[in-house]
């Protein structure tokens, strides 16, 4: 009798199931399309939006405030860093004329919007993905689809435009650079350069190190094992393994080395060490680039606010 | 922090039953039609069970089982006294794998430190088997403030525990103090540098965490970085390497702000700006504000 009843139960409810599946893969589709073309977010709210009805323009024009909102308040948070790269600029350049100067901070200025407005697109993800999808299920299959539509929010480029990056303060470095080639002489606008290079350097070597020190507080390397470790890991950089300064997470008890490759550290590892070493790197891109992004917020967290030099507004 | 990000992602939940409202009430409908409750199986005697116990659990809020309390406080990702020793011994076994990868260790010479090993986890496990057979089997009423006090003291051994399991193989423990007398004097001089070499790791590792945060918020030239983390490297604190750089590394930074407020605070200044010295002093006044805390914590041994 039991049986009798779930297979009457199964006959009722695969049809259903059949149309929520065949919406689900519509949207998949819906989203993958959408996403295909990067809309700039700024573009997004003025850009036109053909049979888009009433309630979904409501509904998106909400959304856009939300996100202006938000990325007001992260506004300030980056401001931070642009105080820090404008002492530098100011370091390498010395005394600039007026203009240059306010050319160079309203640069900054931008780039720290720019950077606050990407922080909140990536936190409102979930919620832009949703109205993007464009049938009316989304709401009952939206932890399905987080699962298996790609990120809305792409990634940053660095300054040669090729290689995709994770990096916020790419935003200011990149920003800063080119505004010194257009307003200062361009030795100075090298020499800048030069210095934001050597300071990527140095941080990539910082966060290869907390990566093997951490690795070597589980595992008991070596100094030799560490120093492979370490080679091998700055062979295979990629800008994620930058979180590991910032600090690192655990999944129930497990650690999270995100952007780490297993080839950078198993072959280095003795047979023992290898059964114990345990890794997680479950985020998928878009959710590393918001934890990025939140972890360098709270890294600035750590900064007390301070006023911008005067200087550059005289 | 992950609370800070998870308090900061809106609740996609409003969204989603909006846009699915419709379908939903379909599904629920046809649920309703084949006779709830949905995806009813054996499990659900224990759910129903549940639920007729859910009017009286208002009361039992504030009552604390200390059982499961032990667990989760004492063996953090583990959560089990079994899991946790098994840990605690692969980690000071692996240790000894170290020094026998470096070392080369005999049989004989091996099977001591291992038994070293082994009773420094019996005597931490001891330990805290007292602590925990202190509390088996009891419930702590937070509404009376015998049970508070209960409670705080319930918490202060739970602290005392998780340090003693998180200083494993520390420099207190058996097997740093065998090792030596184990060795012989070419390997004991081996195994003597290997051990500063790691030492010199790790703080390396905890100045270069803090002058990258350093670097961003002072504006530095490779010049002034390399000028102050000099003078970082050349006065190192001791620390507990294994518990600075174990589990979650947000310590480093910290760190490395106390240890610059132990610096030459005119040889510092000398070497930044006006505007700089402002915020670096700012650092070090973080530094100094977080000292007792990095000490209670054993994680600067001072």
């Amino acid at each position: 009798m039991k049986i009798a009843s779930q297979v009457v139960r199964m006959i009722l409810i695969a049809p259903i199931a059949a149309v929520v599946l065949s919406g689900l893969m519509s949207g998949v589709a819906a989203t993958q399309a959408a996403e295909l073309a990067e809309v700039k977010p700024e573009a997004r709210e003025a850009e036109a939006k053909p049979n888009e009805r009433p309630e979904e323009a409501e509904r998106r024009q909400q959304l856009d405030l939300q996100i202006k909102q938000q990325a007001v308040h992260w506004e300030q948070q980056f401001k931070k860093l642009l105080h820090g790269d404008l002492e530098l600029v100011r370091a390498v350049c010395g005394d600039l004329p007026r203009e240059s100067r306010r050319a160079i901070v309203r640069a900054g200025e931008q780039a720290a919007k720019d950077a606050s407005l990407r922080l909140a697109e990536l936190q409102f993800r979930d919620q832009r993905r949703q109205q993007q999808v464009a049938f009316p299920w989304q709401g009952v299959v939206g932890d399905v689809l987080k699962k298996i539509v790609p990120p809305a929010a792409g990634p940053v480029t660095t300054t040669d435009g090729e290689k995709p990056t994770d990096d916020p303060l790419l935003f200011f470095s990149a920003a800063l650079a080119q505004s010194l080639k257009e307003h200062v002489g361009s030795e100075q606008a090298e020499e800048f350069s030069r210095q934001l290079a050597a300071r990527s350097e140095r941080r990539k070597a910082a966060a290869a190190h907390a990566i093997v020190a951490s690795l070597d507080a589980e595992l008991c390397l070596t100094a030799a094992q560490r120093e492979k470790i370490e080679q091998s890991i700055l062979e295979r950089w990629s800008d994620s393994m930058f979180m590991a300064i910032q600090g690192m997470h655990t999944n129930n008890g497990v650690r999270i080395f995100p952007g780490l490759p297993d080839e950078c550290v198993r072959p280095h590892l003795t047979r023992t060490q290898r059964e114990r070493f345990q890794r997680q790197d479950f985020l998928g891109d878009a959710s590393l680039q918001r934890q990025f992004f939140m972890q360098t917020m709270n890294m600035l967290n750590a900064v007390q606010e301070s006023k911008p030099d005067p200087w550059w507004a005289e | 922090m992950m609370q800070g990000i998870a308090s900061m992602k809106p609740s996609g939940l409003a969204v989603c039953w909006r846009g699915g409202a419709g379908i939903a009430l379909l599904v629920i409908l046809s649920l309703l039609l084949c006779g709830c409750p949905p995806l009813h199986g054996e499990d659900d005697t224990v759910v129903d069970a549940a639920t007729r116990q859910k009017a009286g659990q208002g009361e039992q809020l504030q009552q604390i089982g200390l059982d499961q309390q032990m667990n989760s406080m004492f063996f953090q990702g583990v959560r089990n006294p079994e899991l946790a020793r098994q840990k605690f011994i692969d980690r000071l076994l692996l240790e000894v794998l170290a020094v026998d990868e470096v070392c080369g260790l005999t049989d004989q010479q091996r099977l001591k430190c291992e038994t070293a090993a082994r009773l420094d986890v019996a005597r931490v496990m001891d330990d805290v088997d007292a602590v925990r057979r202190r509390y088996a089997g009891r419930t702590i009423d937070l509404n009376s403030p015998a049970g508070q006090a209960e409670w705080q003291r319930f918490h202060q051994d739970a602290t005392a525990v998780q340090a003693k399991l998180t200083s494993a193989g520390d420099a207190t423990s058996l097997l740093k103090r065998v090792i030596p007398g184990v060795l012989d004097d070419t390997q004991r001089s081996v195994w003597e540098r290997e051990s500063e070499l790691r030492l010199r790791y790790q703080w390396q590792s905890v100045v270069e965490a803090g002058m990258s945060q350093l670097d961003l918020a002072l504006g530095l030239t490779a010049e002034q970085h390399d000028a102050i983390r000099g003078m970082l490297m050349e006065q190192p604190l001791r620390i507990n390497g294994g518990m600075v750089w174990g589990q979650t590394n947000h310590y480093p930074p910290h760190i490395c702000k106390y240890a610059l407020s132990r610096l030459d605070r005119s040889r510092l200044d000398a070497l930044v700006s006006k505007r700089q010295r402002k915020m670096l002093g700012q650092f070090i006044d973080q530094g100094q504000g977080i000292a007792d805390y990095l000490k209670q914590q054993k994680l600067i041994l001072e």
